[in-house]
C-alpha cells in the first residue's frame, strides 16, 4: 500500500465498481493508497478484474453484490464498509444505467427503472453515507454524472433527466453538507472506453472525437484520476461543481 | 393511259424511341449504337450489328416501372483514385476510368478459377488453373482500399474460393491485416459444400468472422439438375443445418431462371427471412454469360427476367409482400439493383421500411451504397419515422405494434445492462431488419453502358484495374491471362462510324432474338 499516496488511509466506497469506469476510479484510488470498498451486481467476472486490480496495490478491498435499485441495499452497503473499516471517507456514486431510446417510446416503466438506480440510488447512498460523515465531520462524495446531464446533446432523455437530477442534487447537498467538511462535486464525464459506451450508435461516437479537442474518447483511468482528486484532502474548496472531463469537447 | 399511282403513305414506327446508347454485339462483342424504346407497355434495347444484323431484347416488362425508375438517381461518389484514363469511350476503357460515375461498394475478388461443379448458368469461365497468389491477392486488395478507403462489404469468388489452398490466410489478411478495420465484412460466394461437409472448415469460417454468400436457389428436389447440373438439394439443407448451429452469418443468393426455379421466390424470401443467420437475400436473375450462361437457352433475348417481374413474382407468391416496397438502389442504376428492407415485428410478422419510413428520407440512407448504416441519416429517418407513427397511432393498431417493436429492438441493442460490441449491434440489427436485393447482372444481349457507367459491383484485378462487372464479364473475362494465359489482350475498336453507315438495314432484319 501507498504510504503517501493522495488518498492514503482513507476508506472509500465506488458503485458500480464492476463496470469499465468504475475499475478505472477503483484502480486509481487503490494506486493512491485507499482501502477501496466496490459494489457490483451482474457480471461476476469483471468483479474479479476489479478486485484484482485493487488488491494488486495491496490495498484491503471489498466486493459487495447489490441490487442498488432495491430501497434497502444503500444503507446495508455503507453499513458493512463502516462496521468493516469503522467509518467512511469518500463515496462515489458511479453505477448507472442508459438505453437508447427516443423521448415518444419512453414509458413510466422505463424513465422509473432507470431513475432507481441513476438517481435514487445516489440519494439513498449519500443519506446513508452522510450519517457518519457528519459525525466526523469530514467526508467527500463525488457523483458522476454526464455531459447529457448539462448540455444539449443526441441522448436518451430518461438518462439525460437522471443526470440532470444528480447535478441539482450535489449542488445542494454541497451547500447543506458544506458546513460539517463534507465536500460534494461531480463530475460530468463525457465517452469513456467500456462504462456506457456502448449505448452510444458508432456515429454519434464520431461526432464526439472528432469535436473533441483530443480527438479520442478517456480512458478510465483518466476519470479516476479527477476522481481521486476531489475525493482527497488536497480539494478543500471545490464544493457543488460539476466538473467537464471530456478531453475538451464541450467545454 | 390510265395510271393508279398509290399515294405514299408515311408510317409511325412500332415503338416510340426513349433514348439512345451504346451496346454490344451478342455475336462478335464490338460496340454498337443501341436504342432504348417503349412498346405495349414494355421496354426494349434494339441494337444493329453491321456484320450480324439487327437485334431486339426485352429489358422491362413495365415501362411505368421503368420510366419511373429513372428518378432515382443520385450524385455518384468518386473513388479516391481512378487507374485508367478515357481514350477510346466507353466501354473500352474500363478500370475504373475517370468517366466512371460511381465508386465500389461492392467488389469481388476472384481467388481462382477451380470449381468441382459445372453450373449451366455459371456466369465465369473456369479453366481450373488459377489459383491467385498471396502477393496478388495482397495486392488485389491494397488496390481497393487505396481507391475506396473503408468498404462495407468485400467478396471473394471464384471458381468455388473455399477450395483455395490458402483460403484462410486471404481472409485473415482481409480481416486482420494492415486494412483490419476498413472492411466492414468479408463475403465468401460458395456453393457449400465445404461447410456442409467439412465441421473443422466450418468451425474455422466461424471463428474467423466471415459471411457465407451461399448460393441457394431451390428448395426442393429437381432444380439444381437444371441449373447447377447435378442434384445438390441435401448438401444444400445440410449447409442451412451447420449455418443455423454456428451461427454463421449468411446471405442467401438465388440464381433465377425463368421457368426453372422462378416459382420458388415467395418461397425462396420466407425462407431466408425466416433464418436469424440470413442478413440478407440476393436474387440474381440469370445471365447469361460465361462457359454455361451462354449456352443455357437457345433463345437468351427471350429467356430473361426484367427487374419488374421479379417484383410481381414475389407480390403473387408471397400474398403478403407488394411489389411497391422495392425501389431502385440509387447508388447504381436503377435496373440494376432493386431493394427493399424488412423490419420483424414482436408478432414476427415482417413490415418493409418503405411502409412506416419516409421515403425520401429511405431513398437517401440507401444512396451510393448498398447497406444501410447506423449512421446519422439512418437515425434520422428512424426517429423521424418514430415520431410520426407515435403521433398518429392508436392503441391495438399496427402502428402501435411496430413502434413496440422498435423499442423492443432498441431496448435490447443499446442498453448497458447488456453491453454489445458494434460488431454484436449488426448482427442483432440483420437478424431484426432483412434486405431483399434483386441485382440484375447484364449479358451480351442487354448490355447497356448506361448502367456500365454507374456500376458499383467491380471485380478487383490484381493489376490494379477495378472493372464493373457486367463490362468484365462480357468483354475482358475471356481475354484475362490469369485464366486464358494466351489470350490476346482487349484491344479496343469502336465502329468507325462510316462503316455503321453504310451497314443500316431495315429493322427486322439480321438475326432477330
Amino acid at each position: 500500500m501507498k504510504a503517501d499516496g493522495l488518498l492514503a488511509g482513507k476508506r472509500i466506497l465506488v458503485t458500480g465498481g464492476s463496470g469499465g469506469l468504475g475499475r478505472g476510479i477503483c484502480e486509481v484510488m487503490a494506486r493512491e493508497g485507499a482501502q477501496v470498498a466496490f459494489t457490483w451486481n451482474g457480471n461476476a467476472s469483471n468483479c474479479a478484474a476489479t478486485e484484482a486490480a485493487v488488491r494488486r496495490y495491496g490495498n484491503d478491498c471489498m466486493a459487495m453484490q447489490a441490487d442498488l435499485c432495491e430501497p434497502m441495499a444503500a444503507g446495508r452497503v455503507v453499513t458493512e464498509v463502516e462496521q468493516k473499516w469503522g467509518g467512511l471517507d469518500v463515496l462515489v456514486n458511479n453505477a448507472a444505467i442508459s438505453e437508447s431510446i427516443p423521448f415518444v417510446l419512453i414509458e413510466d416503466g422505463d424513465l422509473e427503472d432507470l431513475m432507481e438506480l441513476n438517481f435514487f440510488a445516489a440519494f439513498r447512498l449519500c443519506k446513508a453515507a452522510l450519517r457518519g460523515m457528519i459525525r466526523q465531520k469530514n467526508g467527500r462524495i463525488v457523483n458522476i454524472s454526464s455531459i447529457a446531464g448539462a448540455r444539449t446533446i443526441p441522448g436518451p432523455v430518461h438518462y439525460a433527466a437522471s443526470k440532470g437530477a444528480l447535478e441539482g442534487l450535489t449542488r445542494s447537498l454541497a451547500h447543506e453538507v458544506g458546513p460539517y467538511g463534507i465536500l460534494v462535486n461531480a463530475v460530468a464525464a463525457g465517452i469513456f472506453e467500456g462504462g456506457l459506451r456502448s449505448t452510444i450508435p458508432e456515429h454519434h461516437q464520431k461526432r464526439y472525437t472528432d469535436a473533441c479537442s483530443l480527438s479520442r474518447i478517456g480512458q478510465p483511468a483518466e476519470c479516476g484520476e479527477l476522481v481521486a482528486w476531489l475525493a482527497s484532502s488536497r480539494n478543500t474548496y471545490m464544493n457543488g461543481s460539476v466538473l467537464f472531463l471530456d478531453g475538451g469537447t464541450l467545454a | 393511259m390510265n395510271i393508279s399511282t398509290q399515294p405514299q403513305v408515311k408510317k409511325d414506327r412500332d415503338a416510340s424511341f426513349l433514348s439512345y446508347t451504346r451496346s454490344i454485339c451478342p455475336v462478335c462483342k464490338r460496340s454498337i449504337d443501341a436504342h432504348i424504346v417503349l412498346r405495349a407497355d414494355k421496354i426494349f434495347m434494339q441494337k444493329r450489328c453491321p456484320a450480324h444484323g439487327f437485334f431486339e431484347v426485352e429489358t422491362s416488362s413495365d415501362a411505368e416501372y421503368y420510366i419511373n425508375s429513372l428518378t432515382y438517381t443520385k450524385p455518384g461518389t468518386m473513388p479516391l483514385q481512378f487507374a485508367t484514363k478515357v481514350e477510346h469511350g466507353c466501354p473500352a476503357d474500363c478500370g475504373l476510368c475517370e468517366e466512371h460515375q460511381q465508386h465500389t461498394c461492392s467488389p469481388i475478388i476472384e481467388i481462382n478459377d477451380v470449381c468441382d461443379l459445372t453450373c449451366p448458368v455459371c456466369i465465369v469461365r473456369n479453366q481450373q488453373r488459377y489459383s491467385m497468389t498471396f502477393d496478388e491477392f495482397k495486392r488485389a486488395v491494397d488496390t481497393i482500399i487505396a481507391a475506396e478507403g473503408e468498404l462495407p462489404i468485400l467478396l471473394l469468388s471464384g471458381g468455388e474460393p473455399t477450395l483455395h489452398k490458402e483460403f484462410f490466410e486471404f481472409c485473415d489478411y482481409v480481416m486482420h491485416g494492415p486494412h483490419a478495420g476498413k472492411i466492414k465484412r468479408l463475403l465468401i460466394s460458395t456453393h457449400g459444400r465445404k461447410i456442409a461437409n467439412n465441421r473443422e472448415f466450418a468451425e474455422r469460417f466461424k471463428a474467423g468472422g466471415m459471411y457465407a454468400s451461399l448460393q441457394f436457389d431451390s428448395l426442393k428436389a429437381g432444380v439444381y439438375p437444371k441449373i447447377r447440373g447435378v442434384e445438390l438439394i441435401d448438401m444444400k439443407m445440410k449447409c442451412i443445418e451447420v449455418i443455423k448451429e454456428l451461427d454463421i452469418p449468411t446471405v442467401l443468393v438465388p440464381t433465377v431462371s425463368k421457368g426453372d426455379n422462378s416459382d420458388e421466390l415467395g418461397a425462396l424470401m420466407e425462407f431466408g427471412l425466416a433464418m436469424d443467420q440470413v442478413s440478407s437475400i440476393v436474387i440474381q436473375p440469370m445471365a447469361h454469360t460465361g462457359d454455361g450462361g451462354d449456352f443455357y437457352h437457345k433463345s437468351p433475348a427471350g429467356h430473361r427476367l426484367t427487374m419488374p417481374e421479379v417484383h410481381q413474382l414475389i407480390e403473387e407468391q408471397t400474398g403478403w409482400f407488394k411489389r411497391s416496397y422495392f425501389h431502385p438502389v440509387p447508388c447504381s442504376h436503377p435496373s440494376c439493383y432493386t431493394a427493399t428492407y424488412l423490419f420483424r415485428m414482436n408478432d414476427s410478422r415482417y413490415v418493409p421500411l418503405p411502409e412506416f419510413v419516409n421515403i425520401r428520407q429511405y431513398l437517401d440512407a440507401m444512396a451510393n451504397r448498398t447497406l444501410l448504416r447506423t449512421d446519422s441519416a439512418l437515425e434520422k429517418m428512424l426517429l423521424d419515422s418514430i415520431t410520426q407513427l407515435w403521433s398518429t397511432s392508436k392503441v391495438g393498431d399496427d402502428s402501435q405494434v411496430i413502434l413496440d417493436s422498435l423499442k423492443h429492438f432498441l431496448k435490447e441493442t443499446f442498453n448497458s445492462r447488456n453491453p454489445l460490441s458494434y460488431d454484436e449491434v449488426e448482427r442483432k440489427a440483420e437478424a431484426r431488419c432483412k434486405a431483399i436485393f434483386i441485382h440484375a447482372f447484364m449479358d451480351a444481349w442487354d448490355l447497356d453502358v448506361t448502367r456500365l457507367k454507374k456500376c458499383c459491383t467491380s471485380y478487383v484485378l490484381p493489376d490494379g484495374r477495378i472493372m464493373p462487372g457486367c463490362s468484365y464479364n462480357n468483354l475482358y473475362r475471356h481475354k484475362d491471362r490469369r485464366f486464358f494465359p494466351m489470350a490476346e489482350p482487349v484491344t479496343p475498336q469502336p465502329v468507325p462510324f462510316k462503316s455503321m453507315l453504310k451497314a443500316v438495314k431495315t429493322e427486322g432484319e439480321g438475326n432477330q432474338a
